[in-house]
């Protein structure tokens, strides 16, 4: 017995996700965006006045002396992953992406140091850590290389964000090889402020040390208003343990599509119109192609070599069932509807699926040869 | 000159306000006004109830509390008039008065929306939202006003409060 065969195909799961987080992103960046209130530095004053009148003679107006207040800076961050939902990855995998959105939510202007930990536990695997790149290029995605996406380097480009901005940044890590099907990475990408960087000492908000909500830094902030002095800077809520808005997580998981080729034999019919095997007989072949797992396996071709006893029947190809919704035989298939153009010399017979997306309906092919 | 002294030591950084200071004493007042300002800070008590207590107020975050406290005295020989002492005092930018927290003994308190032009009780005060004339909500205040009653004599003193919220 002859066999079907499959080959040339790859997986598209990563980009199919960049593309929804693509969409999705503005209305992250809005969700995230919280009024930070009045900004740092701003000196606010206050005077009373009063007007009386002493035997029924109104006296000049007096004005009280003034009192002032400054506005601390607040340190506040917040780190959304966008991807939405695991990232579908490969085993092994080169440079898969995952995508966040860092938005300074202090009063303040301030520039974060970037982390990206994979540490964490309650995964099957440690991504192989290699990049972190800030979205500078105005072109959605991560594009490398020149007039791309811009490479991090901690303490060298930590990217400075006025109150309320926000920043698109990618984490880029290989996917180790031989891991099991759903095994999943976890990536924590932190934003640390730098003044909190340079006051504590600490990058890791599982650290002791770490500073808790409402610890002052004394002249840390940003310049007042007039220019005069630095304000205190103040950790904010979002460094509060519980919730810790200034990390986010993302997941890579191993998600292969699986191709399943089932042949079998339909019918035979025979010169003298039974069902006998013997020369001359017609023998009605099915092939039925199966994705499953998740993903889109991407130009997914069958092939199927007729030995030599096998003469192929011309235009007897179908593409039966397991079309996507709303599409017909013709559409998508080579060769289309039935006809003769997916069987070549030397025998073998040829039908190009194209894109099919993983969970779909069967694939249900058939076709006729001759016994010589 | 006391009254002088007092107040360059009350001034502050600023020269804008010495200036302020020194212009509204060249007036010989009978009445002087000294403004303060605290912080309302929130703690847990040693009973595990939450407590507020002021403390100093010089540097503030986003969300914190401030209470006002304009302190009144006759420091001149003649008794002023009855329900002529009439203090204001803008609510200050980047804040909101806290609804209910205005306080004066023996005092009418009204507020404005329009920076001082007309100042009213709180129920009257109307403001257009989107065209359509609505009660006023406290983050539309702009000012307060407190109209004393009684007779403040030589040496009397008092004092009005309000409470804002950092935007």
């Amino acid at each position: 017995m002859d066999s079907a065969v499959v080959k040339g195909f790859s997986f598209q799961a990563v980009k199919l996700m960049l593309a929804i987080a693509g969409i999705l992103l503005p209305v992250l960046i809005t969700q995230s965006a919280q009024a930070v209130g009045t900004i740092a530095g701003r000196e606010i004053n206050n005077s009373a006045q009063a007007n009386y009148a002493i035997a029924g003679v109104a006296q000049s107006e007096v004005d009280s002396n003034t009192v002032q207040v400054y506005v601390d800076e607040l340190l506040d961050v917040v780190v959304v992953n966008d991807d939405g939902a695991p990232v579908s990855v490969t085993t092994p995998e080169t440079a898969a992406e995952l995508q966040f959105t860092i938005t300074n939510t202090g009063n303040g202007s301030e520039s974060f140091r970037l982390l990206a930990d994979h540490t964490a536990i309650g995964d099957e695997f440690d991504p192989a850590l290699s990049q972190i790149y800030l979205e500078s290029n105005s072109a959605p995605g991560l594009q490398t290389g020149g007039g791309g996406d811009t490479l991090y380097i901690a303490g060298t480009n930590d990217p400075l964000l006025a109150a309320d901005e926000a920043l698109v940044v990618y984490v880029v890590n290989d996917i180790p090889e031989s891991l099991n099907q759903d095994d999943q990475g976890f990536i924590d990408l932190r934003a640390i402020s730098t003044t909190v960087f340079a006051q504590a000492g600490i990058d890791d908000p599982d650290d002791p040390g770490f500073p808790v909500v409402g610890t002052q830094y004394a002249g840390a902030g940003d310049l007042d208003e007039v220019g005069a002095a630095n304000v205190n800077a103040v950790v904010g809520t979002s460094h509060n343990p519980a919730l810790l808005l200034i990390s986010a997580r993302g997941i890579y998981d191993v998600s292969a599509a699986l191709v399943t080729l089932v042949k079998s034999v339909v019918s035979v019919l025979d010169p003298f119109g039974g069902a006998a095997v013997v020369p001359g007989s017609v023998v009605t072949y099915q092939i039925v192609a199966s994705v499953t797992g998740t993903g889109t396996v991407e130009d997914l071709l069958v092939t199927d070599a007729l030995p030599a006893e096998l003469e192929y029947v011309a235009a007897s190809i179908v593409v039966a069932s397991g079309l996507p919704a709303g599409e017909d035989a013709d559409d998508d298939f080579l060769p289309t509807g039935t006809d003769n153009t997916g069987f070549s010399a030397p025998g073998t017979v040829t039908i190009s699926l194209g894109d099919v997306v993983a969970g779909g309906a069967d694939i249900t092919i058939t076709f006729k040869a001759t016994i010589r | 000159m006391r009254k002088i002294d007092m107040n360059i030591k009350m001034a502050g950084r600023a020269v804008v306000t010495l200036l302020v200071a020194l212009s509204s004493v060249q007036v010989f007042a009978d009445v002087n006004l000294n403004t303060s300002v605290q912080k309302v800070q929130t703690y847990l008590g040693d009973d595990g109830q939450q407590r507020t207590r002021l403390v100093p107020a010089i540097e503030i975050v986003p969300g914190d509390e401030l209470r006002y406290v304009i302190e009144y005295s006759n420091v001149g020989d003649l008794a002023v008039d009855p329900n002529s002492i009439v203090i204001t005092d803008p609510i200050p930018k980047d804040t909101v008065y806290v609804s209910g927290t205005a306080f004066g003994s023996g005092t009418e308190i009204s507020f404005s929306v329009d920076d001082g032009e007309r100042f009213l009780a709180e129920q009257d005060l109307r403001v257009d939202k989107n065209g359509v004339e609505t009660l006023a909500s406290p983050e539309d205040y702009t000012a307060i006003q407190w109209k004393f009653g009684p007779v403040l004599e030589p040496g009397q003193k008092g004092h009005v409060s309000f409470n804002v919220v950092l935007k």
